[in-house]
C-alpha cells in the first residue's frame, strides 16, 4: 500500500484506461452512446450527471462487470474487453459497500489477497497497512454489521485498496452518508489519493463531490459525455446549458449574436465575436456585482430586486430583469453596505470575462 | 422479568404458555416420570428403576442407529434438493423464481398422508409405475422391489419434507446481498470460490434448520415406514408406538422414546458443532 506498489510501470500522465467507441445497450433502451474516454495514470476522476445517464454503467463497464454492445476497453495497453471483473486489474468500492457480513473487517479487508493466494505474512502486513490507511485499527476484529455507514466504507474503500488495483473504481461512494461524513470522507479520499497515487474513478451525480474531489470531471447527460475538463474548465466554461445548469448555479440569459454585437432579450447589448444567431450567455451568480443605481454599461442590467438572504460569507440576491427572468446573483456583504433591500431598483454588472457565450 | 410481568401486552403469551405447559410439557414430564416406572402384570406401578433404559440400550440400540441413519440420510437428501431449488429461485430463475416458490409451497397442501398414498399409488405392485411399464412390455411382471424397502420411506418423506425445508434455506439466501457476490468476483473470486467461501457460509442458519427438522421428523416418524416401509423397515417408532398400544409397556415405551430424544438432540448438537465451527475458524 506503499509508494512501491501502486505506482507501478508507467508514469503518471500515461494513458492507463482507454474507451473505444464503448455503448451499451439494453434491448431498444440505450445506456451509453458510443464513446471514447481516456483516463490517465494518476486522474482522480468523476464521472458526473443525472440519475440514469449511464454514468454507472460506464463505471461498471471499465470494472468488467458489463459487457459492452460495442467497443474496446483497454487497460495498461491491454485489451480487457472480454475479461471479466475477476481477472481485471481494477476493483471497486460498491455504493452499498457490498461486504461480507459472515466475516469480520480483517477477514474481509484480506478476501481479496486470500484468493489471490499471498503468502501469510505479506497479507498480514498489506492487510494491517491497508487498516490503518483508513483508521480502523480498533474495529479490525468487528463484525461489518457492528459498524456505522461511514466505517463500512472505510472498510469497502480498504478492501478495494488492498488489492493496489490499477484503477480505483468508485460508485457513489459518498452518496449513503450524511452530510458531516460525506465531507470528512471527502477529505479522507484526497488524502488517500495523495498519499499512495494511483488512479482514481468514482461516479456521482452530486457536483459538489466532483469538484471537491476530482482533478479532471467528464460530465454525462444521456448515455453522453458532454464535456471532459478540469473542474475550472467545466464550471467556468461550461460546454452546454445542460453542463452549465448542471454544474452550479448558473443565469441563462437568452440573445442574438448579429455581426459582433451580442443583443440579450433581457437588455444590455456587448460586443462578442463569433457566428450570427441565437445564443446563450451564462453568467455565474458570482461572477455577478450588484449596485443601487448608478450607470448602466455595455456589460450589465437592470432590474429590481425581489428577494434577499443574508448568508453570512455573502447576500444572495433574486433580481427581476426587464424581461421577467429572474436571476441569482451572489453579492459580497461588504457591498451590502449600501443596505440594498427589497424592491430595490439595481444595476448587475459583471466583468468581461467573467461570462461565457453558448451558441445555440 | 418483573417489568415484562407489569406490562399488559405481555399478558398475550398467556394462552400460548398454557397450551404450551398443558399439552407438551406436562405430558413430557409425567412419561419421563413414567420411563423409571414398571409394569407388573399389566398395571402400571410407580418405581425407580434403570432397567427400562438398559433393555432399551440392549435390545434396541441397533434399531436406534438404523433409525438415525435413514433419519440422516433424509435430512441430508432434503437439505441438498432444497438448497438447490432454493438456490434457482433466489439466482438463476430471476422473474420466475416467486413462481417457483409459489409451487413449492401449494405443494404443501397435500397432506401428509396423501403423499403417502400417492408413493403407494405410484410404486405398488399395481401402481402407475408397473402398469406403464407393462403395457409398454418393457417387463413382463410387476417389480415387487419397488415399494416396502427403506428406499420407498426416504423418497416419500423427502418429497413431503421438502417443501418445508425450502423456506428456511430461501430465507437464509435472500439476505445474501448480489454486490457481495460481484464484490468478491471483483476481488477476484471465481464463481466456485464465491459459491463456497460467500454464498454457502451465509446460509449456514438455513441449512443447518433445514436438516435438523427433517431429521427430527423422520427420525420420530412411524407412519410412512408402516405404510410403505415394509417389514425391513421397521423404525424406532413402530417400537414405541407398539409398545404404548398392544403390548401395554409404556415405561419401556417412555425409556425409549426419552433415548430417541436425547440422542437426537445429541446428533444435532454435534452436527451444528462441525457446522459451524469446522469454517468459521478460518
Amino acid at each position: 500500500m506503499t509508494e512501491e506498489s501502486i505506482v507501478q510501470a508507467g508514469r503518471d500522465g500515461d494513458v492507463l484506461v482507454r474507451l473505444h467507441g464503448i455503448s451499451k445497450h439494453y434491448g431498444k433502451v440505450v445506456a451509453v452512446e458510443p464513446l471514447d474516454l481516456e483516463i490517465r495514470r494518476g486522474d482522480f476522476l468523476a464521472i458526473l450527471g443525472p440519475s440514469g445517464c449511464g454514468k454507472t454503467t460506464l463505471l461498471r463497464t471499465i470494472g468488467g462487470f458489463i459487457a459492452p454492445t460495442t467497443g474496446r476497453v483497454e487497460i495498461a495497453g491491454t485489451d480487457v474487453t472480454r475479461w471479466g471483473p475477476e481477472k481485471r486489474p481494477t476493483n471497486m468500492v460498491f455504493q452499498g459497500y457490498g461486504l461480507f457480513p459472515h466475516m469480520n473487517v480483517r477477514q474481509n479487508i484480506a478476501y481479496g489477497l486470500r484468493i489471490a493466494k499471498f503468502p501469510k505474512a505479506e497479507l498480514a502486513g498489506r492487510v494491517e497497512r491497508a487498516i490503518s490507511l483508513v483508521h480502523l485499527e480498533d474495529l479490525a476484529d468487528r463484525s461489518p454489521d457492528a459498524l456505522s455507514g461511514g466505517q463500512q466504507q472505510r472498510v469497502a474503500l480498504a478492501r478495494a485498496l488492498v488489492m493496489e488495483p490499477e484503477v480505483l473504481l468508485l460508485d457513489e461512494p459518498l452518496a449513503a452518508l450524511d452530510l458531516q461524513l460525506r465531507k470528512t470522507m471527502q477529505e479522507e479520499l484526497r488524502r488517500i489519493h495523495s498519499e499512495i497515487g494511483g488512479t482514481f474513478v468514482f461516479v456521482t451525480h452530486d457536483q459538489g463531490e466532483a469538484l471537491g474531489l476530482a482533478n479532471r470531471i467528464a460530465v454525462m447527460q444521456e448515455g453522453r459525455i458532454v464535456q471532459d475538463g478540469g473542474p475550472e474548465d467545466i464550471y467556468s466554461r461550461p460546454a452546454t446549458r445542460f453542463v452549465a445548469n448542471f454544474i452550479g448555479d448558473a443565469n441563462i440569459l437568452v440573445g442574438r449574436r448579429e455581426s459582433g454585437r451580442i443583443q440579450l432579450e433581457a437588455g444590455s447589448s456587448f460586443g462578442d465575436e463569433g457566428q450570427d444567431g441565437a445564443v446563450l450567455v451564462v453568467l455565474r451568480p458570482e461572477a455577478l456585482s450588484i449596485q443601487g443605481g448608478g450607470a448602466a454599461t455595455d456589460l450589465s442590467l437592470s432590474g429590481r430586486v425581489v428577494d434577499r438572504v443574508y448568508l453570512g460569507s455573502l447576500v444572495k440576491y433574486k433580481v427581476v430583469l426587464g424581461d421577467d427572468q429572474i436571476i441569482t446573483v451572489h453579492g459580497a456583504v461588504e457591498e451590502d453596505q449600501e443596505q440594498i433591500g427589497l424592491e430595490a431598483e439595481v444595476n448587475v454588472t459583471w466583468s468581461a470575462s467573467q461570462y461565457r457565450v453558448l451558441d445555440e | 422479568m418483573i417489568e415484562f410481568l407489569r406490562d399488559r401486552r405481555s399478558w398475550l403469551l398467556l394462552p400460548s404458555v398454557a397450551a404450551f405447559t398443558v399439552l407438551f410439557l406436562s405430558p413430557l414430564v409425567y412419561f419421563f416420570i413414567v420411563s423409571f416406572w414398571e409394569v407388573k402384570s399389566f398395571r402400571l406401578r410407580a418405581a425407580f428403576t434403570f432397567d427400562n433404559y438398559i433393555d432399551t440400550y440392549n435390545e434396541y440400540a441397533e434399531v436406534g442407529l438404523w433409525t438415525f441413519g435413514i433419519a440422516a440420510l433424509i435430512g441430508v437428501l432434503t437439505s441438498f434438493l432444497a438448497f438447490s431449488f432454493a438456490y434457482v429461485v433466489r439466482f438463476k430463475a430471476g422473474r420466475f423464481g416467486p413462481l417457483l416458490l409459489f409451487g413449492a409451497l401449494i405443494a404443501l397442501f397435500g397432506g401428509y398422508l396423501a403423499k403417502v398414498y400417492a408413493w403407494k399409488t405410484i410404486l405398488g405392485t399395481t401402481g402407475i409405475l408397473n402398469t406403464a411399464l407393462l403395457a409398454l412390455g418393457i417387463i413382463d411382471e410387476p417389480i415387487k422391489a419397488l415399494i416396502y424397502n427403506p428406499g420407498t420411506v426416504v423418497v416419500t418423506l423427502t418429497h413431503w419434507l421438502l417443501p418445508l425445508a425450502i423456506l428456511p434455506i430461501y430465507g437464509s439466501l435472500r439476505g445474501v446481498q448480489d454486490i457481495s457476490l460481484e464484490a468478491a468476483r471483483d476481488l477476484g473470486a471465481k464463481p466456485w470460490q464465491v459459491f463456497g467461501g460467500i454464498i454457502l457460509p451465509q446460509c449456514k442458519a438455513g441449512l443447518f434448520a433445514a436438516f435438523a427438522f427433517s431429521f427430527l421428523i423422520s427420525a420420530g416418524d412411524y407412519v410412512t415406514p408402516r405404510l410403505v416401509g415394509g417389514v425391513s423397515t421397521t423404525m424406532i417408532g413402530n417400537y414405541i408406538e407398539s409398545l404404548f398400544g398392544f403390548r401395554f409397556d409404556w415405561p419401556l415405551g417412555s425409556s425409549m422414546a426419552f433415548s430417541t430424544m436425547f440422542c437426537a438432540i445429541a446428533i444435532l448438537a454435534v452436527t451444528n458443532f462441525l457446522f459451524f465451527r469446522a469454517r468459521s475458524r478460518k
